[in-house]
């Protein structure tokens, strides 16, 4: 909304303009980044440990080794441990999570400790993907949703946006919440896409998302339905990286102890589709 | 009403009933057009305490023991006027007073020595003379007077295509903006460019910085007071303007001669037609209109009937697919009522409006967004002049308040009658204006205020975590605050040049801007108290002290101020703006200001001008935010500088600058970055923990006379906006590199470097 309205007055005025600065901003401690993704497919889950770096640094690799990971069913109360297979990347083979169980991520290093609780919800079936033909309006993620328009967080490609609705049919028993993973010929898209079905509640999804994808590509959406606190997290997430809120601020974690970064028992529904036009 | 007199009678002034004491009154106006003066002054001149002022509608009241007086009416820019009399019974004397013609004279000269701010009890208070103006740089060429009152120290500009201003480190949405006794909710014009006052329909604004008298209340930082011209009763009159983006006409004239009059006045920006014009904007669209309206009837001597009206909209298109207008609508009926030489009445009935629309076109779903604030009205005041050293005013005052917040219609949308909100805001109030020794003046009042959250709406439980745990909908009221605000200035006179103030007044306030951090715009949301918001309050205490010299044509002042302020609201982190409930978004908790204001002030001769600075802090304490800790507030700015001159080169010359300084907005940038979910993500560690670069701009403007005719005389005003052309910020973002995609870097977005202005004005008689 920000910038919508600079918009007339760089048309009326031919005078808005957009230079680079130089801020001065403060140095700060490095912190844990830690992203724990729990899958009820198999070979899909895993725990990346990294950290932050300082604002005028290149992004390398900070990743961070020689952790203790491990990922708990508390329903079963089960401990599974999970060892580092690349820099930072912590895996255990054939981990899967199940549906309506809770778990516990426990992350050691050092001497110190981070823990995270999910829970994975019910699966939510994708039903279909239709690519609409009509390109370049729309509302873009729909009420509570994300991935609207204009992201000035980022750079901007010279993509085409198009729109692809995944139909599916809210479980009218729970509250449900669902981020869209989408890949473009492989390649993780740039975009967040969460939903909750306030006001859309039991009812069946038409609600299209705007993507950036050209003639030709291979587009993969995986429904996750997701539980609140993880929600919350990607929200924040989301408006952090626009810098779209009013009030930027960390995206509130579900880790304890000052760690950034989420824990994620979410559930997988993939389908692909191919962009015609 | 005889009993109330009689009981302020025995209560107040005991000696005005023992000795045989009589009363003028009437009231003061200008002769040429019979325009009424507000804040003319009548004295004794015999003796120089024996002074009254005539209040907003130009009346006076003076109760004097018999015998023979010579009395004095001046005011600013105004021949002084005396009268001599034998007082042996009441007297009703309408004065009319002449204007000293500046073209007379190179130098211009008050009339009067006018040292109103050495004599009042009233502190924090500022005067904009809207003639002195006229002659100041301005923005495409269209003189206002709100930017000019964000050049008086203590007083905030938000910088450039912000609306709204701060005083003394209060929020936007904590001032007061009437015209005539209407409240605007929205007083910009193009995102901030233009205020919606026409400077054409303007008599007179005062500026209260948080110390006004219990008379008015409601917004806890600031009261401005604006009050729009009579229309000429003389004579018929049109006058206007034409500018590079807009055009304003202004038609006046009597309607009984010598008793009563009308006034209108229109402005239009013309952009939008240029971009029809062009083949690439034809489809997009940004400009505003405005009218005022008043229309005045005298019943009799003692009736007095004014009608006033003001409607403004702004609208925005882009494409024709995105689509917002907005505006206010404000209508105003005043009844004046004299009940005897003493006492003094006016009734107000008003109605208000700000609404604001958005259309979204879109093939599949188009919709629209409705939000509006309503406000039904009534006010009562009696003032009452039992003798010269007391002036009273009581009354009281309802509003009738209803909110709907963003009211979404489409294809398939139901109507939720539960979705408006109600309020009832009411106070009642006494205040007196007391001349305690020749020395001491003491204004001491109360207001005690009252708001119901009424029934029929939604209203939500939430818990610790911001989740709605239970709506509540019920026929009863929800919820009702209640709060004493007691207010008392005081004055000493050091000498008949200099004095010293003190003040400590209570204000506070049932209606909220929810608004963005970083950038206002006219979506901001007003809301009012909740079972949850509470009324925020404010308490101010300050300390002035005010010297003139050289015969008053210097004016010196230093005030400094302390405020703290209770139940005050921010967005919690990582807030969502667009929430239904936006109750969950919210954290309260408490703030404080405190400053150092200086003015030094040059009234008379060829330079005329002056210059303001401000040192001060604003911090705000909120549980959950900034980890509990006192930080910056928004609109905490360190220093603030202005300085505006006006030099009369020739009688067909005039010239102008202004430039000002303020210290950047305390702002929240990023202290790292991290990937996370396959993205480059910033990290925080503190809210407002950084500043804006400073904001800085020199304007300059010049006036240029053309030759005078009988009936007809014109000028031609020049400007240029952000001389030295330089790029203020607007927004900050940070973003990857072009260049290199691993590298981060800060992208500052201005909105102009520079822009110069010509307009025409020109008056018909």
């Amino acid at each position: 909304m920000k910038k919508y309205f600079i918009i007339p007055f760089a048309l009326l005025f031919l005078v808005s303009c957009e230079k680079e600065i130089n801020i001065d901003l403060n140095q700060s401690n490095p912190r844990f980044v830690i992203e724990g993704n729990l899958s009820n497919v198999a070979g899909e889950s895993n725990v990346k440990i990294s950290k932050t770096i300082n604002f005028d640094e290149i992004i390398s690799n900070p990743s961070i080794s020689g952790a203790l990971v491990t990922i708990t069913d508390n329903t079963l109360n089960q401990i599974d441990t999970l060892t580092e297979t690349s820099a930072g990347i912590y895996f255990k083979p054939g981990i899967t999570g199940l549906e309506g169980h809770t778990y516990t991520m426990m992350v050691n290093i050092g001497n110190e400790i981070f823990q995270a609780i999910s829970t994975m919800p019910k699966s939510v079936n994708l039903d279909s993907l239709v690519q609409e033909n009509l390109a370049g309006s729309g509302t873009g993620g729909g009420p509570g949703g994300s991935g609207g328009p204009g992201n000035p967080g980022k750079d901007r490609g010279s993509e085409t946006s198009i729109q692809i609705t995944p139909h599916y049919t809210d479980p009218s028993e729970f509250e449900n919440y669902y981020q869209f993973v989408i890949t473009r010929n492989d390649t993780l898209a740039d975009d967040i896409f969460i939903r909750n079905d306030v006001g859309f509640n039991g009812s069946s999804s038409h609600l299209p998302l705007r993507v950036k994808a050209d003639k030709g590509d291979v587009v993969t959406i995986d429904l996750q339905c997701i539980d609140k606190s993880v929600y919350n997290y990607f929200f924040g997430l989301n408006e952090n990286i626009n810098q779209s809120s009013a009030t930027p601020a960390n995206p509130t974690s579900n880790i304890n102890n000052g760690a950034l970064g989420y824990f994620k028992a979410h559930t997988s529904k993939k389908k692909t589709i191919s962009i015609e036009y | 009403m005889k009993y109330i007199t009689l009981l302020f009678s025995l209560f107040i002034a005991p000696s005005a009933l023992l000795a045989q004491s009589f009363t003028i009154s009437g009231y003061i106006s200008n002769k040429k057009n019979g325009e009424s003066l507000i804040g003319a002054v009548v004295k004794v001149k015999s003796n120089t305490t024996n002074g009254k002022i005539g209040n907003e509608y130009g009346f006076y009241s003076l109760t004097l023991q018999q015998g023979n007086y010579e009395l004095a009416f001046s005011f600013i820019g105004y021949q002084e006027q005396s009268v001599n009399l034998n007082l042996t019974e009441n007297k009703t004397l309408n004065i009319g007073l002449e204007e000293i013609s500046t073209n007379l004279s190179e130098i211009v000269v008050s009339a009067s020595k006018v040292n109103e701010k050495i004599s009042q009890s009233k502190m924090g208070f500022e005067k904009v003379n809207v003639a002195a103006i006229s002659k100041l740089p301005v923005l495409f060429g269209e003189r206002d007077i709100l930017k000019t009152m964000q050049l008086l120290p203590g007083v905030k500009s938000g910088g450039d295509g912000q609306s709204g201003f701060t005083v003394r480190g209060g929020s936007i949405d904590q001032n007061l903006i009437l015209l005539d006794d209407a409240p605007g909710y929205n007083a910009s014009h193009l995102l901030g460019f233009f205020s919606t006052f026409n400077s054409d329909a303007i008599k007179d604004v005062t500026l209260y910085k948080g110390t006004a008298p219990a008379q008015f209340g409601g917004r806890i930082s600031s009261v401005v007071d604006v009050k729009m011209n009579e229309g000429d009763n003389q004579n018929y009159g049109v006058s206007g303007g034409i500018g590079l983006i807009s055009s304003k006409l202004n038609i006046e004239g009597p309607v009984q001669k010598g008793k009563s009059s009308f006034l209108i006045t229109g402005r239009r920006t013309y952009a939008d037609i240029f971009l029809k014009l062009t083949d690439q904007f034809k489809d997009n669209n940004l400009s505003f209109y405005d009218l005022n309206a008043k229309f005045n009837y005298r019943f009799s001597d003692k009736d007095r009937l004014f009608v006033s009206g003001y409607f403004g909209r702004d609208r925005l298109g882009l494409n024709n697919r995105f689509g917002i207008d907005w505006g206010n609508a404000t209508a105003t009926a005043r009844w004046n009522h004299l009940f005897n030489s003493k006492l003094f009445s006016n009734t107000s009935f008003i109605y208000s409006n700000y609404d604001y629309n958005i259309d979204i076109q879109n093939n599949a779903n188009p919709f629209s967004i409705l939000s509006r604030i309503r406000d039904w009205n009534l006010k009562q005041e009696f003032q009452y002049f039992p003798n010269t050293k007391n002036e009273l005013k009581f009354g009281y005052n309802v509003i009738y308040h209803t909110i709907t917040p963003g009211k979404i219609t489409n294809k398939e949308s139901t109507d939720n009658p539960y979705q408006l909100r109600n309020g009832l805001e009411s106070a009642i109030y006494a205040t007196n204006d007391w001349q305690a020794t020749r020395r001491i003046k003491i204004n001491y009042g109360l207001r005690l205020s009252n708001f119901v959250v009424l029934g029929r709406s939604d209203y939500y439980s939430l818990d610790d975590e911001k989740n709605i745990t239970d709506t509540i909908r019920q026929n009863n009221p929800v919820k009702s605050y209640l709060n004493f605000e007691p207010r008392f200035s005081l004055s000493y006179t050091l000498n008949e040049n200099s004095s010293l103030k003190a003040a400590y007044t209570r204000n506070t306030q049932n209606l909220h801007l929810i608004t963005n951090s970083v950038t206002t715009n006219p979506t901001d949301k007003w809301i009012m108290n909740t079972n949850i918001i509470k009324p925020e309050i404010g308490d101010q205490v300050s300390l002035g002290y005010f010297h003139n010299f050289k015969e008053n044509m210097f004016e010196f002042s230093a005030e400094t101020y302390y405020k703290s302020m209770q139940n005050q609201i921010d967005y919690k982190d990582n807030a969502d703006e667009r929430a239904p409930v936006i109750e969950t978004q919210l954290l309260y908790g408490k703030g404080r200001a405190y400053g150092l204001e200086l003015l030094l002030k040059k009234n008379q001769g060829r330079l005329t001008g002056w210059v303001g600075y401000t040192l001060s802090r604003t911090e705000k304490q909120i549980d959950g935010i900034n980890q509990n800790e006192w930080y910056a507030a928004r609109q905490d700015r360190t220093h603030d500088i202005s300085i505006v001159t006006m030099y009369n080169i020739s009688k067909r010359w005039n010239v102008s600058a202004v430039w000002v300084y303020q210290t950047g907005n305390a702002i929240t940038f990023p202290s790292g970055k991290y990937e996370v979910a396959g993205q480059t993500t910033w990290l925080y560690t503190e809210r407002n923990g950084y500043r804006m670069p400073a904001y800085h701009r020199l304007d300059l403007g010049a006036t240029y006379k053309l030759k005078e005719r009988k009936r007809f005389n014109s000028e031609l005003s020049f400007s240029l906006y952000n001389a030295y052309g330089h790029e203020n910020p607007y927004i900050i973002t940070f973003e990857k590199s072009s260049a290199d995609p691993n590298k981060t870097v800060a992208i500052q977005t201005s909105l102009f470097k520079w822009i110069p202005s010509i307009s025409w004005n020109f008056k018909f008689k």
